[in-house]
């Protein structure tokens, strides 16, 4: 079954509309969906398959790029330790003792993420005085979450 | 790899087929999914194509795409993408079109994309089996009976 599958990818570039005015109408009025000429299919091949002995794809780290809220970008992924505690798969920050937990890998990394953006909110509150253990998370934080320009 | 920035996903989609057209560069996602029901397992999906729409991104980057059970998060499959990308300040998009894709058993089941051992996004699917009849709302009513 494995040696059947195979696929083809594509980097592909951001599609632009385009919208040709009838006459001197500024605006077509026409509901009908433009003409599209289709690329040519790209040819596809066979690609590496692990099929049978099923290893576990959840490794003991992991590092994250992601914090899924299009308002930070990681600066460099953040290394986490993975375990199984009581049936729950958590991930844990041990630079700052932070930690995520779900029932899988990809849920603990949601929940990690989202427990990181509330820290970097409260840190970075402008209101906030900190003792010098949280100004040292604050500063690691720095060093891994930018928040986006607006 | 090491100096390139963190991509981030702001778009990851299953579905049956993408097409791009020539011309625009437009992209048409044919059939967008997230369940799907077979009467037999293992089966192989004929077709399907994950779409991936990437922010930050600028360099060369060995992505990495895996179907996961997530039951036991056992390795279904994997596949290597190696992208050059050339201009942080455009969106790219990455489509994968795939065919005969193997899948084991009903569960539920995650596409999982890394850049190197980076983890980027994830999506779920489901895989359901049904009776050979088809799904419920493919099934042929049966007449009341008459006492």
């Amino acid at each position: 079954m494995a040696a059947a599958a195979e696929a083809a990818f594509e980097l592909l570039k951001p599609g632009t509309a385009e919208i040709r005015p009838v006459g001197n109408e500024l605006v077509s009025q026409s509901l009908e969906l433009p003409r599209q000429v289709a690329s040519e299919r790209p040819t596809l091949e066979r690609v590496t398959l692990v099929i049978g002995a099923l290893p576990t794809a959840r490794p003991k780290q992991v590092s994250l790029g992601t914090l899924k809220d299009p308002q930070y970008r990681l600066l460099k992924p953040i290394p986490l330790e993975v375990s199984v505690q009581e049936s729950e798969v958590v991930v844990t920050w041990p630079e700052i003792d932070e930690f995520g937990h779900g029932e899988t890998t990809g849920a603990a990394l949601d929940d990690f993420g989202q427990t990181l953006r509330e820290l970097h909110h409260q840190l970075y509150a402008s209101e906030v005085h900190l003792g010098p253990d949280l100004q040292r998370v604050k500063q690691v934080l720095g060093e891994y979450i930018q928040p986006r320009a607006k | 790899m090491a100096d390139a920035p963190i991509p981030s996903v702001v778009a990851m989609l299953i579905c049956d087929q993408i097409i791009n057209e020539a011309g625009t560069n437009k992209k048409s996602l044919i059939g967008i999914f997230e369940n799907f029901s077979s009467p037999g397992f293992p089966v192989l999906m004929p077709r399907l194509a994950v779409y991936v729409k990437l922010v930050d991104a600028e360099g060369v980057y060995q992505f990495k795409l895996r179907l996961v059970k997530l039951r036991d998060e056992s390795l279904v499959a994997e596949i290597d993408i190696q992208a050059t990308i050339v201009d942080s300040s455009h969106h790219s998009e990455l489509a994968i079109n795939m065919g005969n894709l193997p899948i084991p058993e009903p569960a539920k089941y995650e596409f999982q994309l890394y850049y190197g051992e980076v983890f980027l996004h994830r999506v779920t699917i489901d895989a359901v089996q049904i009776s050979a009849g088809g799904a419920p709302w493919q099934q042929q009513q049966k007449p009341p009976l008459n006492f």
